[in-house]
């Protein structure tokens, strides 16, 4: 084999499974939007993009499309900010870091369907321990049924759930933050804020990049806390569009209907990570290899 | 599928027009998809086979029996394993007519129905399935349900009139009977006879009317207490129960129009929201915190399916009684019948007879006792009630199940939607009463659009 074809021959399989695996499913849901199906009568009705229309167009998508970009703003602007205090803070103590971070990492490891039945007892109106301790300060009761509260909750539960995985991304990062130009500025005189902006958040762009747009596609494809904790409901105020994609390919048994859902939400985590990299990504990873 | 005939050389291209290659990779991708989803109905009945012991010849058989047995066994796919796996390995664990395989398929009444249709777009369906009532209209309009009717009539130790004749109502069609109950549930108003004497009202006398249960929740209404309560899901009988009632409808006779959105669907609706309105109603989508609510108390009247009796009885540790549904004033209540059902999906005559045996194995009074001893749901078999071997005596022993067996005379089945889009459309119906009830939004409003939406579902 000569030194030209060689390259191409190693990169082959991995290619191959690429193509078999992300490719080719997503050409699938494509071609699949573009027809009915009715399951039970065996029939495949070609209807072009009339049903991308419709969807579009329909009060499901829309409020599909708002929810997982509400949902994506209470999470990502709240966990990253949140897991990169608690990594500072768990970085600067002298003793008991492992045990920290095996703490705040526990609900990352931990079953998310069985944390979010537990979640959703603790909301529940009256006997749930979050209701009985809040609902007399706030007036707040029955979160998960309320149209205005029920998004915040699971909002919560998942910044709960990936804490944990944003502060090992940051002490990870933090690995990287020279002791010596740390030492050094403290020597200069430099106070705890002059030495985290100016020594270890440059260091921390990268890991910076990665947790902001990590925990965008993970919220964006968040499911498995909204089918347990409300279901997408009271009247679809919970459901974000990986959620509709499931009961309506699922539960419906709609599968030209999820396919327009799945698309929807492939250009949306696709414009948000584009977004991402232009806005601020180049500029953060770019800090982190001065 | 519709295939017009159009000549490229003369015809301009219609927008609707098939392309012919597009399809032929739509339909290998759906195919694709379906086997991906599909449930692998072969595999798992033997697993589950194999790990119940369902089908397993019993020690001891006769020559005639085994003989009887011999060929495939019959498969029968179910769902709710929580509640029925029990009773339904319990009805077939004796000498059966011919072997029966239990396939387990989802967790509730939405899953099994998927389920099939995946397996029945690729071809390797069980041959009996339990579902819900709220389930099954879909398969019998699209044809692949069964008619038993020749079956039957060949049968002669098969007495149809065992069966409750409200029960057997959601699987006629056209002269037809395409289904066999083996469980029934009713919409029910359960109170707390405690929290009545407490507030000074008669523990005896349940509301009847629309105005008595409305002076009652007021009455019952307290720190902590809500006076009544009622879930929100699709397939809801107590919604059901009071639509009947007053005279509504989901579509007109022909089925031609949407019609929840005419007078007396709205005046259900205004019932409720002016009990929300109130705050005399604690309306929610999660039956299960429901429930558990008024088991500790803090509900005086619960509206919700007699199935859940036994658990209520279980859970709670005050003087529970069990009533209609309060009707308007100067009619009467019809109450609205849900519960589970087999319908038989194997066309080839011979599985065809085998599948039958199976039916009246899994539909006989001893295992529709034995399904109502372990769920709660009410036997649509009338022999399960009448023979002393069974629960003649502990339903004599009981008043709640008593009164719960008495409402199911003059009940009508809980509504499907026509067509295959009926979970879709049951979903909207349900969305638009939140609306209502827990989004504060005008009842006109709600009603109107969820009309319209299920309009163009059933117009598909």
């Amino acid at each position: 084999m000569s030194r030209r074809t060689l390259p191409y021959a190693l990169l082959a399989p991995a290619l191959g499974l690429l193509v078999l695996t992300v490719v080719l499913p997503t050409l699938a849901v494509v071609v699949l939007a573009l027809f009915r199906v009715d399951l039970l009568q065996s029939d495949l009705d070609y209807v072009g993009l009339e049903q991308v229309r419709t969807a579009v167009a329909g009060p499901e998508f829309r409020a599909g499309v708002t929810n997982t970009v509400a949902f994506t703003t209470m999470t990502v602007p709240i966990v990253v900010p949140l897991g990169l205090l608690v990594a500072l803070s768990i970085d600067a103590l002298s003793h008991g870091q492992a045990l920290w971070r095996a703490v705040f990492f526990l609900p990352y490891a931990s079953t998310l369907v069985a944390m979010a039945a537990v979640w959703r007892w603790m909301f529940l109106p009256g006997s749930g321990i979050i209701d009985q301790i809040f609902s007399d300060h706030t007036g707040i009761t029955g979160w998960l049924n309320s149209f205005t509260w029920a998004l915040p909750a699971v909002a919560l539960v998942s910044n709960w759930h990936l804490l944990g995985f944003v502060v090992v991304i940051f002490l990870a990062g933090m690995t990287g933050v020279s002791r010596d130009l740390l030492e050094a500025a403290r020597l200069d005189g430099a106070g705890a804020w002059n030495r985290f902006w100016h020594v270890t958040w440059p260091a921390l762009g990268p890991a910076t990049v990665f947790a902001v747009m990590i925990t965008t596609i993970l919220s964006l494809r968040t499911f498995d806390t909204i089918r347990v904790m409300t279901n997408g409901g009271p009247a679809n105020e919970t459901a974000t569009l990986t959620f509709l994609l499931w009961r309506r390919g699922i539960e419906f048994a709609d599968i030209g209907g999820a396919a327009v859902l799945t698309i929807a939400l492939l250009l949306l985590v696709l414009l948000a990570e584009v977004g991402q990299v232009r806005t601020f990504a180049r500029r953060l990873e770019g800090t982190g290899r001065r | 599928m519709d295939r017009r005939p159009t000549n490229p050389a003369t015809t301009p291209r219609e927008p609707d027009m098939r392309p012919t290659q597009l399809r032929i990779v739509a339909l290998l991708l759906a195919a694709l998809t379906l086997a991906a989803c599909s449930s692998g109905t072969d595999e798992a009945a033997t697993a589950d086979a194999t790990e119940n012991g369902s089908s397993a010849a019993p020690s001891g058989e006769t020559e005639d029996l085994a003989e009887q047995r011999s060929g495939e066994p019959v498969q029968v796919a179910y769902t709710i394993p929580a509640l029925f796996r029990e009773p339904l390995n319990a009805a077939v664990a004796g000498d059966t007519p011919v072997d029966i395989e239990l396939v387990e398929q989802g967790e509730g009444c939405a899953d099994l129905p998927t389920r099939l249709q995946t397996d029945i777009a690729s071809g390797s369906t069980a041959d009996l399935a339990l579902l819900c009532f709220s389930t099954v209209r879909q398969f019998i309009d699209a044809g692949v349900a069964q008619p038993l009717d020749d079956l039957i009539t060949d049968d002669p130790d098969f007495d149809l009139d065992q069966f409750a004749p409200e029960s057997l109502e959601p699987f006629r069609r056209d002269g037809q009977l395409y289904g066999l109950p083996n469980a029934l549930s009713v919409g029910a108003l359960y109170w707390n006879a405690d929290l009545f004497e407490a507030a000074g009202l008669d523990p005896d006398t349940p509301p009847q009317t629309w105005s008595e249960l409305t002076e009652a929740a007021s009455a019952l209404t307290d720190d902590g207490v809500d006076g009544f309560s009622i879930a929100l899901y699709e397939g809801n009988m107590i919604f059901g129960a009071l639509f009947h009632s007053n005279g509504a409808g989901w579509m007109n006779d022909a089925e031609t129009e949407v019609t929840f959105d005419d007078s007396p669907g709205q005046e259900v609706v205004s019932l409720l929201a002016d009990m929300a309105d109130a705050g005399t109603l604690r309306a929610s989508s999660d039956p299960v915190a429901l429930r558990e609510a008024f088991a500790r108390g803090e509900i005086a009247m619960w509206a919700d399916s007699t199935a859940n009796l036994r658990l209520i009885e279980e859970q709670s540790d005050f003087d529970l009684r069990v009533a209609p549904i309060p009707h308007p004033e100067g009619a009467t209540t019809v109450g609205a019948l849900n519960g589970m059902a087999f319908l038989m999906f194997t066309e080839d005559e011979s599985a065809r007879q085998r599948a039958w045996e199976a039916m009246k194995v899994l539909t006989s009074p001893e295992a529709a006792a034995e399904v109502a001893t372990a769920t709660g749901f009410l036997s649509p078999n009338t022999l399960t009630y009448t023979r002393e071997d069974l629960l003649a005596d502990s339903v004599a022993a009981d008043p709640n199940t008593a009164a719960a067996t008495r409402l199911i005379e003059g009940s009508v089945p809980i509504y499907e939607f026509p067509g295959s889009r009926s979970t879709e459309a049951g979903t909207i119906f349900r969305d638009a009463i939140v609306q209502v009830l827990q989004g504060g939004q005008p009842i006109d409003d709600a009603l109107a659009t969820a009309e319209e939406q299920i309009g163009l579902l059933v117009e598909q």
